[in-house]
């Protein structure tokens, strides 16, 4: 497969003013040249290859967002280079933008005074698409989604879950090859997100759309990403299937939630956690009545485990699920992992 | 279609949104040519002329000027400045056109309403009441207005890369409508200034959006070179602004850090 993505030593600096404090401070800052520099992405090397559907992930501040502006020319890197389907972004942006989709899920592309189709009609201008092109693939939404529903609403009074409805079909409208999504699903309920999901896996399947999914939304990363890639602190700490990131924590691993028809005391806590090594064991305590005790079956004596919880407190409701990615990415951003 | 046309387009749609603002800003402008009138009707007092001007013309330079003044106010100083403060000038980028001519066409679209809704009638009734009886005024006044717009539009453009660096272009733009308006023409005649300051304004940018077209409106049409002259003045400095557009633009480039993550 080959690349259509290449990251190689990239780096981003910003330059922090340092700011005063004290009188007049503010007239200060204004002529100051005390800056930090901030290294906020730092000798990054990634190669996405076409058509993959890759989840971009990191702590708040990791340096995603950085990374992702790098990607689409609207920064340009102090150090390394970036090159997209055979293009350096920040260079030839004019002739750039066309190959790729960005979709961000605070902001909005779509011109807001305008209704929705109208909107639309704008971007098969300016994207020169021809009047079959544009047909053929507002039949596909209009099937997908019932897209033509919303064309006389102006952009402004659409509700967020439609707002971003049409922000993807704007982008996907020109067939680029790579899509951005940056929280493509931020705020929206769980029928909206299902519908932009399946249009993501469509294009991709059926158009061998490459799709970079930045988001915190681990459903989104489970429902629709082969390869997961971790940033923190402006390096890449993970790149490396769903399946070898489940493994990070070793794939017996369960999680039994109990709920019990006492309050738990510490006294319980204390006792349940000296019975096992603390690397095979891990009490969360979700509520006074709650216990998630993640474990690797097999290392867990569960029938003296259960015994000590039912002399104690007594047990209300259990319940074994397999490993959460949500708390392997939790583990991974606390720096437990990895 | 192409893809200026579409955003020219888009942007006399976007004006439509504010039905509202383009009625309420004709009666803002009646009441204040209105006011105008008795300004300069005080001002002149018992007076033929001021600065080598009837009152009559005096009026009709003001009250076209103050028409032109509207016109021309796409307020893209403002938009670019709103557009940084929410992030969403990220979709400008997204879009495969350079960013100066988006704002350029959409600019154009936004006035072009007010343009034919306000300025036809003003001119077809300065034609009847000021006796401007030679239509090739009007023809080289409408000639000498794109050049105009493109000037005023660079203005705004350049103080809206400004907000790439500050954030805030709240001050700034007061200050530079009240630099143009005093320079170009909008505020008072440009004769009314002394002769010392007037050879100062005529080698700058700014009578070229207000005072240059009025001049050919008002002037001695069978002037042809007066005319012409003036023109190509305008002519200049658009493509200077442009030029300087462009740097301001690059330069603010660099310094873009898209707000929020």
């Amino acid at each position: 497969m080959e690349n259509i993505i290449e990251l190689k030593n990239l780096s981003k600096d910003f330059k922090i003013l340092n700011k005063k404090s004290g009188k007049f401070s503010v007239v200060k800052d204004l002529f100051s040249t005390d800056y930090t520099v901030e290294r906020a992405v730092n000798q990054i090397n990634l190669n996405i290859g076409k058509g993959e559907i890759v989840g971009f992930i990191g702590p708040n501040g990791a340096g995603k967002s950085t990374t992702i502006k790098m990607l689409t020319g609207v920064l340009v890197p102090t150090e390394g280079t970036v090159l997209v389907n055979g293009f350096i972004p920040y260079k030839h942006r004019v002739k750039y933008v066309k190959e790729i989709g960005v979709v961000m899920g605070q902001r909005s592309q779509l011109w807001w005074d305008l209704s929705v189709e109208d909107s639309f009609k704008v971007m098969k201008e300016m994207y020169e698409l021809s009047d079959a092109e544009y047909a053929e693939n507002m039949r596909i939404f209009e099937e997908e989604l019932c897209i033509s529903e919303l064309f006389d609403k102006s952009v402004r009074h659409l509700s967020l879950g439609q707002k971003m409805l049409c922000e993807i079909v704007a982008v996907l409208l020109y067939n680029p090859k790579v899509i951005f999504l940056d929280e493509p699903t931020i705020g929206l309920d769980i029928s909206v997100k299902t519908k932009i999901r399946k249009i993501i896996k469509r294009m991709n399947s059926q158009q061998g759309v490459t799709v970079i999914l930045t988001t915190h939304d681990i459903s989104d990363i489970e429902a629709l990403c082969d390869r997961v890639v971790i940033i923190d602190h402006g390096t890449i700490i993970f790149d490396d299937s769903m399946n070898k990131m489940k493994q990070l924590v070793g794939s017996e691993r369960k999680i039994i939630e109990i709920t019990t028809k006492k309050v738990i005391s510490d006294e319980l806590t204390e006792k349940i956690k000296g019975m096992f090594t603390k690397e095979h064991l891990q009490i969360n305590p979700a509520s006074n009545k709650r216990m998630d005790i993640i474990c690797d079956s097999g290392e867990v004596d569960i029938n003296e485990l259960l015994l000590q919880i039912m002399e104690y407190v007594g047990i209300e409701d259990i319940n074994t699920v397999g490993v959460k990615i949500e708390d392997i990415v939790r583990q991974v951003y606390e720096g437990n992992l990895l | 279609m192409k893809k200026h046309t579409i955003l020219i387009i888009a942007g006399i749609k976007s004006s439509f949104a504010y039905r509202f603002k383009i009625i309420t800003s004709l009666f803002f402008n009646a009441a204040y040519l209105f006011i105008l009138y008795y300004i300069w009707k005080g001002i002149y007092g018992s007076q033929e002329t001021v600065a080598g001007l009837t009152f009559t013309q005096t009026y009709n330079y003001m009250a076209v000027s103050t028409i032109l003044s509207s016109l021309f106010n796409s307020r893209t100083d403002w938009r670019m400045s709103i557009k940084v403060q929410t992030g969403n000038i990220l979709g400008y980028y997204m879009k495969p056109l350079p960013i100066e001519l988006q704002f350029f066409y959409e600019a154009i679209g936004n006035v072009m309403v007010q343009f034919f809704i306000v300025l036809s009638p003003v001119i077809l009734f300065m034609a009847f009441t000021a006796g401007l009886t030679d239509y090739r005024n009007v023809l080289f006044f409408i000639l000498s207005l794109p050049f105009a717009f493109i000037i005023n539009f660079c203005f705004e453009y350049i103080i809206g890369t400004i907000s790439f660096y500050t954030e805030s272009l709240w001050g700034i733009i007061i200050l530079k409508n009240a630099v143009v308006s005093f320079l170009s023409g909008g505020l008072i005649p440009l004769k009314f200034f002394p002769e010392s300051v007037r050879n100062v304004i005529k080698w700058l940018p700014f009578r070229g959006v207000i005072d240059i077209p009025l001049e050919i409106l008002f002037g001695y049409i069978s002037n042809y070179g007066f005319v012409l002259k003036n023109i190509a003045i305008q002519v200049f400095w658009a493509v200077i602004l442009v030029w300087i557009s462009r740097c301001f633009y690059k330069k603010s480039e660099k310094a873009l850090i898209v707000n929020g993550g």
